[in-house]
């Protein structure tokens, strides 16, 4: 009898010892601390589905374009073309799109001319980065929304989570566009750009990219698409720097 | 054979004008394209104004007359009132005409002891609303009506006096087109008693079939058809909590009871509502009222629930909380399911959806769609409206020459601060003179020194300014 409890006894200690190594691995892989060899897979075998982003460089950098659904991470200043490297991709959407926290008036006039449905756009003005977050995790989990764009600071892993099981949701994309970041510490996003300006049009940087090897910085071309937006080869015609004195100066004339 | 009431109400537009100081004054109603007196008070006819008469005889004749247009729709809307006045008492009421009630006594008589008593209850009702009205019981909706509009003002349920009175009418008051009743008098039925006698085989030979459908309808032999008068529907509730209540967040559980009771309520009349009506009463405090709105009709208590406690935490309290009340006065039907069943739905809610939830949580404000104007000054281009309404063709559908505008605009226009550097321009705006926002600019693309795309502008008096943001 008292061997039998014995027994039992040594099987359920061994069992809870399993059971701590296999929650222990578990919870090592959560926190992104696991290197497994299957992260390095080859190119055919994407982590993700991808969509195309209009550029065929940009395509063919990022195996594809952008994923489907998920979370995009783009660390750029604003005004140096992080939208437009956006708008074919914006363009080709049957879906609506949220735009949450734009840091100026999204230009409706200007969206018309470049051939995008300006009725699909859902402007969001939310009070508080908080109020931002929750709106976008609505967007996406409704599934009404194809895509998100969200103007935001530093993000925290537990936000980019809830995101990205949102997106998952809906089968949406989210579209986080970031300046000024001070953080560094890797967000589980599907893909991370980072955006610098050029004279041909965008210096991008893939800083990660699920599934996908670490690549060099390369240059996306936008003369074809936006012309006026990029410094080419020619100097500027007519070279004239103005500053608020001298404004007031010829004011004051 | 059922029993029906007729209440003819000659003048109702005269007897809803009325006000105490008006009472002196003779006062006519007129109509059509000769402006013929059609209702006049007591004064009026005392003035020697009669029914019929024109406008500028009427005028002649009385030189203090006030006058007023008749008002169909107005006239209308008091009939309604009044059928829901003397709904509490009967249930059957069909709505004839513009100035007649038709009620179904037979049904009611249960309730009361006899007509007497039921005429005397609906009398007494009728004369608080202050009505002229005559009135007569038929055997027929069609008798019951001739009879009343032809002032009998009795209450009798006897077969023959009913019969002795209506054949006692002339032709003249059948609603029937001239031609017919000129046919009539022509072989010499003067009289309903005379149309009466002809047997209905006879009639259908000699006349026409809607003549004998007329005279059946009228003796109650033929159907005549009637709607019966249903009340506007309207669901309010009100929860008397037991201890008072100071925190928002515990408001949950009583709002769920009655979003329940609005739920069964909904659910039974298959019937769906798109905004609910929510007042707190607060102790030695003003009421407050909250209004949730939802894009998309709703009954389910768990969705309004969630859109109630969105807008409530945004709400605060004055004071601790005594009753809460909820009232939805309009009601939509339930759409038509328009999705494909075998497409692959994902998600969790419809455009519609979203936007409730959206607009419950942040504001309506804060969610809004953007559209395209057709103005050539780039602030007034672009404007916000109700989010989903806009409905947009882009450029190369209407073949326009694609104009280079930056994505961002800035919400005011700031006094450029940095050095830039111009790159293309100028493209000269000047225009608006027409409505007091006139603008002079000769506008840039410029990159400033950490390589952004700004759009600048320099107006008349060479002072530059930022206005958007290539992004």
């Amino acid at each position: 009898m008292l061997a039998l409890l014995i027994s039992i006894y040594n099987t359920v200690c061994v069992y809870s010892k399993v059971c701590v190594m296999a929650n222990l691995i578990d919870f090592l892989q959560h926190q992104n601390l696991v290197w497994q060899g299957t992260e390095n897979a080859p190119a055919s075998r994407q982590v993700y589905e991808t969509v195309s982003t209009g550029f065929g460089d940009l395509d063919k950098q990022l195996h594809g374009g952008l994923p489907k659904q998920g979370v995009v991470d783009i660390q750029s200043q604003v005004g140096i073309g992080e939208l437009r490297l956006l708008l074919p991709y914006l363009r080709k959407q049957t879906r609506m799109c949220a735009v949450i926290h734009p840091p100026a008036l999204l230009n409706a006039h200007a969206l018309f001319h470049q051939g995008v449905d300006t009725g699909q756009f859902l402007v969001i003005t939310p009070n508080s980065p908080q109020e931002a977050l929750w709106a976008a995790e609505q967007c996406l989990k409704s599934g009404a929304c194809g895509s998100v764009l969200l103007w935001h600071g530093d993000l925290e892993v537990h936000q980019v989570k809830r995101l990205q099981l949102a997106a998952q949701t809906g089968q949406g994309l989210i579209c986080i566009l970031r300046s000024g970041i001070k953080q560094s510490a890797s967000l589980p996003v599907c893909l991370s750009l980072k955006l610098a300006p050029h004279e041909l049009g965008l210096r991008v940087q893939v800083i990660k990219r699920q599934g996908g090897w670490a690549k060099p910085d390369f240059v996306l071309d936008m003369s074809t698409n936006w012309p006026e937006l990029t410094a080419r080869e020619k100097v500027p015609r007519s070279a004239q720097v103005v500053t608020i004195e001298q404004a007031l100066q010829q004011v004051n004339r | 054979m059922a029993l029906w009431l007729y209440l003819h109400f000659p003048q109702l537009q005269l007897d809803s004008l009325y006000h105490h100081d008006v009472e002196q004054q003779p006062t006519i109603i007129v109509t059509g394209r000769g402006h013929s007196v059609v209702q006049l008070n007591a004064e009026a006819h005392k003035a020697g104004i009669r029914a019929g008469m024109g406008l500028g005889a009427a005028a002649a004749t009385c030189s203090s007359l006030c006058v007023h247009e008749y008002d169909e729709a107005q006239t209308k809307q008091r009939l309604v009132e009044l059928a829901q006045w003397l709904y509490l008492n009967t249930a059957e009421i069909h709505l004839s005409g513009s100035c007649g009630l038709l009620l179904k006594v037979s049904g009611m008589l249960a309730m009361y002891r006899d007509v007497t008593e039921y005429w005397q209850t609906l009398q007494a009702r009728l004369h608080a609303q202050n009505v002229h009205f005559h009135f007569s019981l038929g055997y027929s909706p069609l008798a019951a009506q001739l009879l009343a509009e032809a002032k009998l003002d009795i209450v009798c349920e006897d077969t023959k006096r009913l019969d002795y009175h209506l054949g006692r009418l002339p032709i003249s008051a059948l609603a029937l087109p001239n031609k017919q009743l000129q046919g009539l008098m022509r072989v010499g039925v003067k009289s309903v008693r005379a149309l009466f006698a002809i047997p209905m085989l006879e009639l259908g030979k000699r006349f026409d079939t809607e003549l004998v459908h007329y005279v059946g309808r009228l003796r109650g032999k033929l159907h005549h058809p009637v709607t019966f008068y249903q009340p506007p529907e309207v669901f309010e509730r009100q929860l008397t909590l037991l201890y008072e209540l100071e925190n928002l967040d515990w408001l949950a559980k009583p709002l769920l009871k009655l979003l329940i009771q609005l739920e069964q309520f909904l659910k039974l009349r298959n019937k769906l509502t798109k905004s609910i009506k929510f007042t707190l009463l607060q102790r030695d405090c003003e009421a407050l009222h909250l209004e949730i709105g939802s894009a998309e009709g709703e009954y389910r208590a768990d969705k309004w629930q969630g859109l109630c406690l969105l807008v409530l935490e945004r709400t605060q309290l004055a004071a601790p909380l005594q009753s809460i009340a909820l009232s939805v006065t309009e009601f939509c039907e339930p759409d038509e399911i328009s999705s494909d069943l075998f497409s692959e739905r994902c998600g969790t809610m419809t455009a519609a959806g979203l936007l409730a939830v959206l607009q419950a949580k942040l504001g309506v404000q804060a969610v809004q769609g953007i559209e395209p104007r057709s103005d050539a000054r780039p602030e007034l281009a672009t404007s916000l409206c109700a989010p989903l309404t806009s409905k947009t063709n882009s450029a190369s559908q209407l073949k326009l020459e694609p104009m280079l505008r930056p994505n961002l605009l800035l919400p005011q226009i700031l006094p450029l601060q940095q050095p830039v550097t111009l790159i293309q321009g100028p493209e000269r705006i000047c225009t608006g003179w027409w409505d007091g926002h006139e603008i002079e600019r000769d506008y840039f693309i410029a990159q400033d020194e950490s390589k952004r795309w700004l759009w600048v502008f320099r107006d008349r008096q060479q002072r530059w300014y930022l206005h958007g943001v290539f992004s």
